[in-house]
């Protein structure tokens, strides 16, 4: 008996080893974008609630508009049940409404088969039960709230700081567009000190705080050092020679005033 | 002749019913899902790959405020009407060499004709792009050493929007393509000699043994010939994309149906338009088929 | 007849099936099984392009040689396979071998956007390490992408702020000259630097073919892919307005296509300095070949090669054959500018642009590829400072996109690219859709054709007749915007989760949210767009639109 008992345990020790390396072969796949090899091990694992979860979102994210409206139906009924663990349960709620939110942009391919999900209700939870994670960061971005909400929202953010950069990079975009461009620099501005992550994005940053500055808001002073930095960090960037001929206009500009 | 196979008689002859159902299954797959596939995705935007969105009438409605695709069956249109004429040709050929006297000879011009057959098309079309080069090309050259055109001066044969067209309609002149001489001279070798007698007899004449003998007995012939004709000019895009480009030459002017799905579809990766061209293609031949088997009649 | 020559038919069949079994085991199957069942220690990988021109493959071949040489020494044996594929046929192989799963390992890429995505490994996370090949050359310890003279901005795909391939080497666009033709016409006046000089050694030599009784062609371009005539209205659109980058886009400092089309309605940009480079070209284009539409480029070089035509246009890549293959001098220049003095709109000269920022030649990482890190390996081997110096420079004749490159070749050296100009090139309203572009590039040549009194005028009426089937392409512009943002917010879903377990995900997240919130306004900007089309169609007509004074925004 004990020799049996010993043999079970082995088998079930296995058996858990073997399913834990499938589920994390199940998320390896799942974070290399291979949704078809992730769906497949997700449904050898039904009814487990990582499984669904895989399964569901490797669904959703299939070119199939009918796959994907039924991803997001076992995702919505997932969410609704609260079986995932708390971390899970972020990212479900989250996909779950971005992809309700899209899905309802696009009414020619879906129609109104995703109208059941409340995502601006789900974002705005997120927002409220999660203030410090980068889910409510993206949350926030995807509400594409305005500057007087995003602002105070990530002057309070007690995580990592880089989940910030989205939303300050936004935030400028919104200024820009509503002609408001010293804002649009220091919003700018405090994206690229945080630490833009995107390096063709960080370059041009560095670039367009000198330009808001300077072309948009008239303070070529504050545009000035931001111009230097360009040319310093990129100097066979194309745009270094613009800044480089920006400082030039300015400096011969200065030039003939004092004249 | 066909004949009702009776259920028993299926059950012995099974190997062969075998046999034919693997062909069957390869026509079906290769030639009739196609066709059923392009039809189906006449309603969807497709890029051929990883896009595949039902959009309804979307595209048909598009197809019918498309000026340049009713200007291209006009000029489908034009090519026809053109091919009509340029079949009258090998007609003539083909009762000419009907009639050479001596065996030998008759032989001989029959092998002239039919040596250009190895020309593959590809080459052929490339030379006659240089024949209508305007710079250096023999068309043009020709005319400044006879005097028609300046020493300077050159016709642009195929980037004229008025010549373009016409242009490619005299492609491959004298048009006597040793295909056409071929059957036709098969049809008329057929003809029995007392026919010829007997004609020759009533005292009839050259023209007459041709309008009430030998025209009507290769009758046959010529539909299949009108037929395969019009249905390969109005699927023909080729040699218009390789004399003019994928615009259809200068405003589009020679601009063909087939053209443009091969530039919508593989150029701007709007599968589903091209699917939706393709379509409207099948019905004109569809028509053109009905029509020409209603009235162009064989005589037995 | 004897039995064995009645079934000669079947002998020789089978015979014949026999050899090929023979000869597809011992090449194909058996290698494949062994590496399979992980029998053979030999690591195979392919390398697939469309580059069939001189010294390309054979450059390659040398390279392969040195990396599996390396590798021995390392102990790993691999074999590199070089593949090389016609380029009319390459993008339906390049498809074919990409849903087949059985793509080369390192492929040039004919595909852009959802389709690399889908199919190819994203080569950001790498391109931030020093390429290890680099070692012992000025290049060393520098990080991969900054080994790229455009750091590759040119391979940056802007939907998925990703990399999926990198750059084997740059072009430029020059002009070769029969030197003979060109002294014997024109004398011994120096090459032709501005467009008003061109045109004039055009005439000359137009005058000498007439004095010798030959037509003669001034300028042979490739005109049955509207390549020169493209290329030509960007160079010299370039140069006449660049400085409107400086106020049009509130972004950035550098114009889009959309910006211009905003400019054009709210009558901020002066549109008859929008048509001024159709002008010019059509001034230029009066000595092009007759008939120059329907002249591809292999007819043009014929007629240069017997010595009809005095200025040719094309690219680069045909440096070598253009000086090497002809029996009479050529030299190489580029292509001339407005100039500060002389031209109706040298007022508005603004220089030659930087000619950095075309690389091009892209190779990519199948996802489906069994070997990603040799392939991977081999990648950074191929854009490395010495293997690319040998294999596109020293072989193939060809510029290399890496910084630092020294070219002795002084056919090269001519057409190496032009840097410092202080102004970015500028989109044009023709860009705003495909339709829109052929249409325009049409009326372009039929003015040119046509010898038309009002060129500017023929391309802005092409314009406004194009601008219905614009819009519906808009629409369709923000259709596949919409699709993205699906794929982005599953990239963004996989790493986001994928962070769960391994944290160099948030990362990736995070670059991901970077890349969402520039596109937010996509949408905006492209309905803007259609909106403005139709504001131009309806208030300007076939007018050509006069703009009022720029007024810089926020001064």
């Amino acid at each position: 008996m004990t020799g049996i008992k010993t043999a079970l345990a082995i088998m079930a020790a296995a058996a858990l080893t073997l399913s834990v390396r499938a589920g994390d072969t199940m998320f390896e796949a799942y974070a290399d974008g291979d949704y078809y090899t992730a769906g497949r091990l997700a449904r050898a694992r039904l009814p487990e609630p990582e499984a669904r979860l895989i399964s569901a979102l490797s669904r959703l994210y299939e070119p199939s508009a009918s796959h994907a409206e039924e991803g997001l139906r076992d995702l919505y009924e997932l969410c609704g049940e609260k079986v995932l663990s708390p971390e899970l349960q972020l990212q479900g709620q989250l996909s779950l409404a971005r992809c309700a939110q899209l899905m309802q942009q696009r009414d020619d391919l879906y129609g109104q088969r995703a109208d059941y999900v409340n995502w601006h209700g789900i974002y705005d939870e997120i927002i409220r039960n999660h203030p410090n994670d980068p889910a409510a960061c993206d949350a926030l971005l995807y509400l594409e709230a305005q500057p007087e909400v995003t602002l105070p929202f990530a002057a309070a953010y007690q995580g990592d700081r880089r989940d910030l950069t989205a939303l300050y990079m936004y935030a400028a975009t919104l200024y820009i567009e509503r002609g408001e461009f010293i804002p649009a620099a220091r919003a700018l501005e405090t994206a690229y000190n945080i630490g833009i992550g995107n390096p063709i994005f960080s370059q041009l940053a560095l670039f367009r705080i000198g330009y808001l500055y300077d072309r948009r808001g008239g303070d070529y002073q504050s545009a000035e050092k931001y111009y230097r930095k360009f040319i310093e960090r990129y100097p066979r960037n194309k745009l270094a020679q613009i800044a480089a001929r920006y400082i030039d206009e300015h400096e011969a500009a200065e030039r003939t005033k004092s004249k | 002749m066909a004949v009702e196979v009776s259920v028993k008689k299926l059950r012995h002859y099974w190997p062969i019913y075998l046999l034919i159902a693997l062909p069957l299954a390869l026509v079906l797959i290769f030639s009739y899902f196609p066709i059923y596939n392009g039809f189906i995705h006449i309603f969807y935007r497709w890029n051929g790959s990883n896009i595949e969105e039902f959009v309804g009438l979307q595209n048909i409605r598009l197809m019918l405020g498309d000026r340049t695709l009713w200007h291209s069956f006009g000029v489908v249109g034009l090519f026809i009407a053109a091919n009509l004429i340029k079949m009258i040709l090998p007609i003539i050929t083909a009762v000419v060499l009907h009639h050479v006297i001596n065996d030998r000879a008759g032989y001989v011009y029959r092998v002239l004709f039919v040596v250009p057959m190895v020309i593959p098309a590809m080459v052929a079309i490339l030379m006659w792009k240089y024949f209508y080069e305007p710079n250096s090309g023999l068309f043009n050259a020709f005319l400044r050493m006879a005097g028609l055109i300046g020493p300077m001066e050159s016709i642009q044969w195929l980037s004229d929007r008025w010549l373009t067209v016409p242009a490619l309609i005299f492609v491959g002149f004298p048009w006597v393509g040793a295909f056409g001489v071929l059957i036709y001279l098969a049809g008329l070798q057929s003809i029995s000699e007392d026919i010829y007698e007997a004609a020759e007899i009533d005292g009839a004449g050259a023209w007459r043994i041709f309008t009430n003998i030998e025209l009507p007995l290769i009758v046959t012939q010529i539909r299949i010939n009108l037929l395969l004709m019009m249905i390969n000019t109005v699927q023909a895009w080729q040699n218009v994309y390789l004399y003019v480009g994928i615009d259809g030459g200068p405003d589009s002017v020679a601009m063909v149906p087939g053209l443009l799905i091969f530039r919508d579809a593989f150029s701007r990766g709007n599968f589903g338009y091209g699917c939706a061209i393709g379509f409207v293609i099948f019905l004109v031949t569809f028509v053109l088929t009905f029509i020409n088997n209603k009235f162009v009649r064989t005589q037995k | 007849m004897s039995s064995w020559r009645q079934h000669l038919g079947a002998i020789l069949f089978a015979l014949f099936y026999l050899v090929s079994l023979i000869m597809v085991i011992r090449h194909g199957a058996f290698s494949r099984t062994a590496e399979l069942t992980g029998v053979s220690d030999e690591h195979t990988i392919t390398f697939a392009h469309w580059q069939l021109e001189d010294g390309f493959r054979e450059g390659f071949d040398e390279a392969i040689r040195i990396f599996e040489e390396l590798k021995a020494k390392e102990g790993v044996k691999v074999k590199v396979v070089q593949t090389a594929i016609p380029r009319r046929t390459y993008p339906q192989w390049f498809m074919t071998q990409l849903i087949g799963g059985n793509c080369a390992d390192v492929i040039e890429l004919s595909a852009g956007g959802d389709l690399l995505n889908q199919y190819f490994i994203p080569l950001s996370e790498h391109l931030g390490d020093p390429n290890p090949y680099n070692r012992g050359t000025s290049l060393e310890g520098v990080p991969w992408r900054d080994t790229y003279v455009d750091e590759l901005t040119n391979a940056f795909d802007r939907t998925f702020s990703e990399y999926f391939g990198i750059g084997l080497y740059t072009t430029t666009i020059r002009m070769y000259v029969n030197t003979e033709l060109f002294r014997n016409a024109c004398g011994d006046r120096p090459y032709p630097v501005t467009v008003n000089e061109w045109i004039d050694c055009c005439r000359q030599i137009l005058a000498y073919g007439e004095k010798i009784g030959v037509p003669l062609i001034p300028i042979g371009v490739n005109g049955f892919t509207k390549e020169t005539i493209t290329q030509l209205v960007n160079y010299y659109n370039n140069q006449l307005n660049a400085d409107f980058n400086d106020f049009i886009n509130p972004h950035h400092g550098f114009a889009t296509v959309h910006t211009v089309v905003k400019g054009i309605a709210d009558r901020r940009l002066p549109t008859w300095r929008l048509l001024a480079p159709y002008e010019v070209v059509a001034d230029v284009g009066r000595y092009f070949a007759d008939g120059f539409p329907a002249i591809d480029a292999e007819q043009t070089k014929f007629l240069f090669a017997t010595g009809r035509v005095a200025f040719f246009i094309d690219n680069n890549i045909v440096a070598y054959s253009m000086v090497r293959n002809t029996n009479f001098p050529v030299d190489i220049i580029p292509i001339p500018e407005i100039g500060r003095t002389g031209h109706r709109y040298s007022e508005h000269f603004l220089g030659r642009m930087t000619e950095t920022g075309w690389t091009t030649g892209m190779f990519g990482i199948p996802k489906s590829s069994r070997e990603p890190e040799l392939a991977l390996d081999f990648l950074r081997f191929i854009t490395s400072y010495r293997i690319n110096k040998l294999t596109i420079v020293d072989h193939t004749k060809w510029l290399s996109p890496l910084r630092d490159m020294q070219y002795e070749d002084p056919i090269l050296r001519k057409c190496q690219p032009f840097e410092g100009a202080r102004y970015f090139g500028f989109a044009q309203f023709r860009d705003i859709s495909t339709l829109v572009r052929s249409r325009v590039t049409q009326a372009i040549e039929q003015a040119i054709l046509s010898d038309s009194e009002d060129p500017a005028g023929e391309v802005w009426q092409s314009f406004i007749d194009s601008i219905d089937r614009a819009q519906e392409d808009l629409r369709e512009s923000i259709v596949y915007c919409r699709r993205s943002n699906l794929s982005i917010e599953a990239r963004r879903s996989s790493f986001a989760i994928g962070a769960l377990k391994d944290p160099g995900y948030h990362r990736l997240r995070r670059i991901n949210m970077e890349t969402t919130s520039q596109r937010l306004n996509q949408e905006r900007i492209i309905e803007g767009a259609r909106v403005d089309l139709g504001r131009i169609a309806e208030e300007f007509g076939t007018e050509i639109p006069e703009g009022e004074e720029f007024v810089d925004y926020g001064r």
